[in-house]
């Protein structure tokens, strides 16, 4: 478990019509298993991140140990094997949908690859009904809800088997049962296939599904940790414009009306648990 | 002068194969100056419903009075403009709608297209520019080298410059982050207390009681409720078989088994008080 | 707006649907062809009962058809008015300056008119009984060889597809632009022509703009998803012949058959 899948060794990057680097002088290790989630606001940086893990940019200075994914450097060379096993699910669902239909949309990737059609057929049907869009086979892009479409979009991930799947803000457009739909099937994926996540967010709450999370803030990793380490300092949190989620805001305010709550308390049932042993003392 | 929808019903591609319902008799009466949410789910008429607000879509039946006009199905599409003055809509992802070279030209363009002359139109602009939280700086920069978060506030800016009587949103704050979202729904709390409608299009029902005094809750094209927030979650079972989310703070008292809680909490704050309360009884 | 439905597919099931779309697009073809060779009565009867039979074989409402013809009317009225008075030859009944009317005259009008509705009412047949995407299919196959000639047919027909699939997107993307514009006080339906041509910018910067967007952004799925070239790429989607396509053959052989038996040599 404590395998390193990727690390990034001060790992800088510009864009060409850019003065300020977008990412500066970031590391970072994610371990193979986890649910590793990479917070920030609106232009910190994050997006930037997901496109070089798999170069689709390359930083600007690109060393042997750089970027590392699954134990190889990314370079020329590896280029096209660190695809095959990074999959990476984008904001808009509607821009990420190149088939015709969903079936073909889910082919893409094989058809990419050289796999014959006869394995193709077996292989997309799997995958299709493995996101719970087998009614929808031969449904087209435009009858189907932004959930829906992302949903598709990771089948076509799944069906080339990936080590690694990034979100990168993959919910972010949808509504809120689009957004629980997919969180709830990427965790599932992540169990089925042996998965590492790395999720890309703003948002707050999505966090407490994290082993691990980075905070960048103007394309600085600010922050590491698990999620209570991250939102101790508050002052950071709170100079950076994040909020914190509602079981942090909560355990806090409770605190300040007088309630005790131990500093163990990190997540929803815990919290729960503890308040209703307070409740039955009395 | 309130808002006021009489059956109104709306029938999409009416005689082909596609034929669908998007309102079926849709009735109620929105006080002015009010601030009202919008809730349902997606494909619940939600969206239809905002675009009956200024007539980007008339009824197929039905009535509608608002901002002293009223539109039905045989209102022309001639001197629309007026109304559209008076009430405004903003869309999801609103960065979509910029086009000017400099970002004041863009929040100009809407006074200046409701008869304000070339200056007082750019004072306007540059005053909302402000009031959106933008600084002066960016006034002349074309309006595509701004970061998403700054494109969205200069949409909004370009919409509230006119000063419309109702300002309808449909999830301003969509893919925004946390502080951004917070300080654009401020912005909408103040345009109310300035003495403006806001009607706000959205999913997020900490928002909800958060802001609004009034919401309508929208299903199948149908209303289904019409009642101030308190009184939509009161009835759990009823919130539950229509699938309506819940507040964060209602969701997390409803897990406190051996807590009761006089009046169900909405917001953080009532929850915190009613923990107290039961802890010291 | 509602009006513009780009492919006109109508999704229906009756034998025409079957069919392959590469032997539809083929027949669609060929015919505008075999139809030169009608040029009597009874070969232009035989074709114009051949045409229906294949309208009344998609099983669809006569209206949809009606559709496809009433736009282009008046370049029928048009073309047929030339024919009309232009052509000499036969009985001459009326003769004005340079304006002649004729029995030749008069019954090539009605040819050309009986020709140009039979083309378009096919050619109608074959694209709402074909998904675009079929057609692109059927095109890509017609296509092939001219990559002897190293015409890019697979980039081609890829483009061909992402294409077809995006235009509801950039249809409802135009939509929302021109609402919101609206709401903002933009007119698009009035004044003259300045004013009109004025009203633009406000929706085609902003849709040039987000299409450039799903451009980049559909490129950076792509190349994320493996794409590197036509080369060495498989195919999901083939297509098959069936039994059903030996009736497209069968209509195709005895329709010009018959043409060249019974027209005039």
């Amino acid at each position: 478990m404590s395998e390193n899948i990727i690390s990034l060794n001060h790992v800088s990057f510009t864009y060409s019509e850019s003065k300020v680097p977008a990412v500066q002088d970031v590391s970072f290790n994610v371990k193979k298993g986890e649910w590793f989630t990479i917070l920030g606001h609106n232009g910190s940086g994050k997006s930037t991140i997901t496109r070089l893990i798999n170069g689709l940019l390359w930083s600007d200075e690109n060393d042997a140990d750089s970027i590392i994914v699954d134990g190889d450097p990314l370079n020329e060379q590896n280029l096209w094997k660190i695809r095959d096993k990074v999959g990476i699910v984008f904001q808009n669902p509607d821009n990420q949908f190149v088939g015709a239909t969903v079936a073909d949309d889910v082919a893409f990737g094989l058809e990419n690859r050289g796999v014959p059609r006869e394995q193709m057929l077996s292989i997309v049907d799997k995958a299709i009904q493995e996101v719970g869009m087998s009614d929808y086979k031969t449904a087209e892009p435009s009858n189907l809800s932004g959930g829906q479409k992302q949903r598709v979009a990771i089948a076509g991930i799944l069906a080339v088997k990936p080590k690694i799947l990034i979100l990168d803000e993959a919910t972010s457009m949808l509504d809120p049962r689009g957004h629980d739909e997919i969180i709830s099937l990427v965790k599932k994926m992540k169990d089925k296939n042996d998965l590492t996540v790395i999720s890309i967010t703003h948002d707050i709450n999505e966090i407490m599904l994290a082993d691990h999370v980075l905070i960048l803030n103007d394309g600085k990793a600010i922050a590491q940790g698990t999620p209570k380490d991250v939102f101790k300092n508050e002052k950071l949190i709170d100079s950076i414009g994040l909020e914190e989620p509602f079981i942090f805001k909560l355990i806090k305010k409770l605190i300040k009306a007088g309630i005790e709550i131990p500093e163990n308390v990190d997540s929803q049932e815990k919290l729960v648990e503890i308040l209703c042993q307070l409740n039955s003392k009395m | 002068m309130s808002i006021k929808f009489e059956n109104v019903s709306y029938i999409y591609s009416p005689n082909t194969p596609l034929e669908k319902k998007g309102l079926d008799q849709v009735s109620f009466t929105l006080k002015e100056k009010s601030f009202v949410a919008i809730v349902g789910h997606t494909g619940s008429g939600k969206s239809t419903l905002m675009q009956h607000f200024n007539a980007l879509l008339k009824p197929s039946a039905g009535k509608i009075k608002i901002a002293g006009k009223e539109i039905t199905p045989e209102t022309g599409n001639k001197n629309l403009k007026d109304l559209r003055r008076h009430v405004s809509l903003v869309f999801q992802f609103p960065e979509a709608q910029l086009f000017e070279t400099t970002v004041l030209n863009d929040i100009a363009f809407g006074p200046k297209n409701f008869g304000y002359s070339e200056d007082d139109a750019k004072v306007l602009a540059l005053k909302w520019l402000k009031k959106v939280g933008l600084s002066e700086d960016i006034a002349d920069r074309s309006p595509f080298d701004l970061s998403g978060g700054q494109m969205r506030r200069v949409a909004i800016a370009g919409v509230m410059a006119y000063q419309p009587d109702v300002l309808c949103l449909d999830e301003p704050d969509a893919g925004l982050d946390p502080r951004a979202r917070k300080q654009m729904m401020d912005l909408f709390l103040d345009y109310k207390n300035s003495g403006h409608t806001v009607i706000l299009v959205t999913h997020n029902m900490d928002d909800v009681v958060n802001y609004a005094d009034d919401v309508l809750v929208m299903e199948k094209g149908k209303l289904i409720k019409h009642d101030i927030p308190a009184n939509i979650f009161a009835d759990e079972k009823w919130a539950h078989r229509h699938s309506l989310d819940e507040p964060s703070a209602t969701a997390f008292a409803k897990q406190l088994s051996n807590y009761q809680f006089e009046k169900q909490p909405l917001t953080m704050d009532d929850l915190v008080k009613g923990i107290l309360i039961n802890l010291k009884r | 707006m509602s009006k513009i439905i780009i492919g006109r597919y109508i999704p229906g099931d009756s034998i025409i649907y079957k069919m392959d779309p590469r032997g539809k697009l083929l027949v669609a073809i060929l015919f505008i062809f075999i139809i030169f060779l009608a040029n009597n009565w009874l070969t232009y009867g035989i074709i114009a009962l051949f045409a229906i039979l294949a309208v009344a074989a998609t099983k669809l409402k006569a209206k949809i058809f009606w559709d496809g013809v009433k736009p282009l009317i008046w370049l029928i009225f048009f073309t047929s008015a030339l024919q009309l008075f232009f052509t000499t030859g036969g009985t001459i009944y009326w003769k004005w300056w340079i304006f002649t009317l004729s029995s030749f005259g008069i019954a090539n009008a009605i040819f050309i008119c009986i020709r140009f509705t039979l083309i378009i009412l096919i050619s109608t047949v074959m694209t709402v009984t074909t998904m675009p995407l079929e057609i692109a299919d059927a095109m890509e196959w017609i296509l092939k060889p001219l990559k002897l000639i190293r015409v890019p047919v697979d980039k081609i027909a890829l483009v061909m597809s992402i294409a077809l699939r995006f235009v509801p997107t950039l249809f409802d993307q135009t939509l929302k632009i021109m609402n919101a514009q609206r709401s903002r006080g933009a007119d698009f339906n009035d004044g003259g022509l300045i004013k009109r041509s004025k009203a633009i910018a406000p929706l085609l910067v902003p849709l040039f703009i987000s299409s450039l967007e799903t451009a980049v952004d559909l490129s950076t799925a792509m190349e994320a998803r493996g794409y590197r070239g036509s080369k060495g790429r498989s195919h999901y989607r083939v297509l098959r012949w069936s039994k059903v396509d030996l009736v497209n053959l069968f209509y195709l052989v005895s329709l010009t058959a018959l043409l060249i038996i019974f027209r005039t040599h």
